[in-house]
C-alpha cells in the first residue's frame, strides 16, 4: 500500500508523474476533437502510454497517466464519468507493473527474449481486460449508461496501441542507449511477498479467471446491473482486483 | 536491441507511415505539398526541441551538417516524387516509389556489401509481389514521371544507406531532431517561392490542426526518430524489406476500416495473392534459412578430411 503512494514523497518520482502526465495530455488531447470511426468512438494512441509507463516508472507512471487522462478530460469530456477514466488510467500502468514483477526476480523489465516478449503481451492483455472492465461495467453499475461496444472499443484500444505502438517505445527506452532506470519494487517489498505468497496467487487466479469470465459474458451480451450471476463475478473480480493492487 | 526488437521497431515505423494516409485525407487539397512538408517538421521539430531540450546542448558541427544532408536528401526526394505523382498513374507511381527494394541493394554492391541469399531470395519474391498489389501495366513507355519518380526512389535508397552510416557515428536522436529542423526549415523556403504569403494562405479549422499534429508526432517525429534508433542495429537492407510491406499494412487497414483512405478497399485475387508474397519476402529476408544451408556446407567441407 505504502507504494502506491510513494511518488508523493520523492521528487524525482513526482518530476516523474509529471513527465508522463504531460506525455499523456499531449498524445490524448489531439484526438478529442478527431473521431476516426463514425458512429463509434477516437482512435486512442495515447493508451500506448499506460503499460510502458508503469513498467518502466512503477507507481509514479500510474499516477501519471491517471493524471493525464483526467487533465486531458478537462479539454472538453469533463464529466462524472472522468473518476472511471482516472481509476482504468492508473490500473492501466499500474497491473503491468505488479504483473511484470509478480514472481519477484529483480530483472528489469525488457523484451530482449522470447519469455519476455510473451510476458510482456500477456501483461498488456491483462491490463487492456481490467482497464474495459472497470470503465464499461462501471458505467453501467454507477451511472447507469450501458454502451454495449465501448467494452470492446476500450479493450482494443488499450490492447492494440500498447502492442503497436506500446512496444516499439518500450524497445527504444530499454535499449542501450537510453538511459532510463527502470522503477524496481524495494526489497522488503519482495520479502512481505516471499511470506504471503499463497494469497498472491490466489488473487492473481481470481483476477484473472474474472476477467475470463467477465469477458465471455460481454460477448454473451449480458449487462452487469442486469445479470446478478455477472454482478457477483465482478464483485469477486472487483476484490481481487483490490487486493491484488493494494498488497 | 536485438534482430527482433529491431524489426518490431522497424514496422511499427511502417505501420505509421501506412496509417499516416488516415490523416493526409483530411488535409485540404489546398495545402500544398511544401506547406504539409514545412508544418508538420516544423511542429515535430518542436516537440521534439521540448521534449529532449536537455539533449540539444550534444549537437555539434558534424552532427549539423549530418542532419542538413538528410534533410537535403529528403527534400529533394519529395520534390522527384511530387513531379513524379503529378505526371504518371497512382499504380506505376506506387510500384516505382517502392524499387528501394531494388535500389538499396545495388548500392550496397558499391560498398562491397553483398546481399545474403535470403534477402536475394526476399526481395525478388517482394518485387513480384508489388506488381500484383500495385496494379502496375505493363504496356506503356518510360516517361519523364516514371525517370522523376524512380529518382525519388534512388535519394530515398541513398537515404537509408546515409542514415545507416551517421548513425553508427552520431547520436540518432540527434540527427533526427536536426533533421526534423532543416527539413522544416528547406520546406519553408520551398514554400515560400511557390507561394509568399506561406502561413496566410492556410484556412486553419480545429480538424486541420489536429491532422497536421498527429502527423508530425506520429509520421515525423515517431517515425524518424525510431528509424534513427533502429537503424543503429538493423541494416539498410532490414529496414527497406520491412519498408516494403507498406502496401499490405495499407491494404489491412483499409480492409480493417471501410473508407479510410477515401475509397472502398476490395480484396481481388491478384492482390491477396501480392500481399502473400510480399510478406512470404519480407519472412524470406529477415531469416537465415539459406545462408545456414551454404555455412554448414562450408564448415562440412571445411572439416572433410
Amino acid at each position: 500500500m505504502k507504494e502506491i503512494f510513494s511518488p508523493f514523497t520523492s521528487k524525482q518520482k513526482l518530476l516523474q508523474m509529471g513527465i508522463c502526465a504531460l506525455v499523456f495530455i499531449g498524445m490524448a488531447v489531439p484526438f478529442k476533437v478527431m473521431v476516426l470511426i463514425e458512429g463509434l468512438t477516437e482512435v486512442r494512441p495515447v493508451n500506448a502510454v499506460p503499460v510502458v509507463a508503469g513498467l518502466l516508472f512503477g507507481p509514479a507512471g500510474a499516477w501519471g497517466c491517471a493524471v493525464g487522462n483526467l487533465a486531458a478530460d478537462l479539454s472538453g469530456t469533463f464529466s462524472q464519468a472522468s473518476v472511471l477514466g482516472f481509476a482504468g488510467n492508473f490500473i492501466a500502468a499500474w497491473l503491468p507493473y505488479k504483473l511484470w514483477h509478480f514472481a519477484g526476480g529483480r530483472e528489469t523489465p525488457n523484451v530482449k527474449s522470447r519469455k519476455n516478449m510473451v510476458k510482456y503481451i500477456a501483461v498488456c492483455a491483462a491490463a487492456a481486460l481490467a482497464t474495459a472492465i472497470l470503465i464499461a461495467c462501471g458505467l453501467d453499475v454507477l451511472f447507469g449508461m450501458w454502451l454495449p461496444q465501448i467494452f470492446r472499443i476500450i479493450l482494443f484500444n488499450n490492447l492494440g496501441f500498447s502492442l503497436l505502438l506500446g512496444l516499439p517505445v518500450f524497445i527504444v527506452l530499454t535499449s542501450g542507449e537510453s538511459k532510463i532506470t527502470a522503477t524496481l519494487p524495494e526489497n522488503t517489498q519482495v520479502r512481505q511477498r516471499q511470506r504471503s505468497a499463497r494469497l498472491r496467487y490466489g488473487l492473481l487466479i481470481l483476477l484473472l479467471a474474472g476477467e475470463a469470465a467477465l469477458l465471455v459474458m460481454t460477448g454473451l451480451g449480458m449487462r452487469m446491473s442486469a445479470s446478478p450471476l455477472m454482478g457477483m463475478t465482478g464483485a469477486i473480480w472487483a476484490i481481487a482486483l483490490l487486493g491484488f493492487v493494494v498488497e | 536491441m536485438t534482430r527482433t526488437e529491431s524489426n518490431i521497431v522497424l514496422f511499427s515505423i511502417t505501420l505509421c507511415w501506412a496509417s499516416s494516409y488516415i490523416f493526409i485525407k483530411n488535409i485540404p487539397a489546398a495545402i500544398s505539398t511544401f506547406a504539409y512538408l514545412t508544418m508538420t517538421t516544423g511542429i515535430a521539430s518542436l516537440i521534439l526541441a521540448l521534449v529532449f531540450f536537455r539533449k540539444l546542448r550534444g549537437f555539434n558541427r558534424e552532427t549539423l551538417l549530418r542532419s542538413l544532408i538528410l534533410a537535403v536528401i529528403i527534400c529533394v526526394n519529395l520534390i522527384l516524387e511530387r513531379l513524379g505523382i503529378s505526371r504518371i498513374p497512382a499504380s506505376t507511381a506506387s510500384f516505382v516509389a517502392s524499387l528501394n527494394i531494388v535500389f538499396v541493394p545495388l548500392l550496397l554492391l558499391l560498398f562491397r556489401q553483398k546481399p545474403k541469399p535470403n534477402q536475394i531470395a526476399g526481395i525478388l519474391l517482394i518485387l513480384t509481389g508489388l506488381v500484383f498489389t500495385s496494379g502496375i501495366k505493363t504496356e506503356g513507355t518510360v516517361n519523364s514521371g516514371i525517370l522523376a519518380m524512380a529518382s525519388a526512389c534512388l535519394f530515398m535508397a541513398v537515404y537509408i544507406i546515409t542514415v545507416d552510416r551517421y548513425t553508427k557515428e552520431s547520436d540518432p536522436l540527434l540527427l533526427g531532431i536536426g533533421q526534423m529542423f532543416f527539413t522544416a526549415l528547406i520546406g519553408f523556403l520551398l514554400w515560400f517561392i511557390e507561394e509568399p504569403r506561406t502561413f496566410l494562405t492556410v484556412a486553419y479549422t480545429d480538424e486541420i490542426l489536429a491532422n497536421i499534429f498527429l502527423l508530425a508526432f506520429f509520421a515525423k517525429a515517431y517515425a524518424y526518430i525510431m528509424l534513427m534508433y533502429s537503424q543503429r542495429y538493423a541494416s539498410p537492407l532490414s529496414v527497406t524489406v520491412m519498408a516494403s510491406t507498406e502496401p499490405v499494412v495499407t491494404m489491412v487497414l483499409a480492409l480493417l476500416i471501410p473508407g479510410t483512405f477515401g475509397q472502398r478497399e476490395v480484396l481481388t485475387g491478384a492482390k491477396a495473392a501480392g500481399a502473400a508474397l510480399i510478406v512470404a519476402g519480407a519472412v524470406c529476408a529477415g531469416t537465415d534459412f539459406l545462408s545456414g544451408k551454404a555455412r554448414r556446407q562450408s564448415i562440412a567441407e571445411g572439416q572433410a578430411p
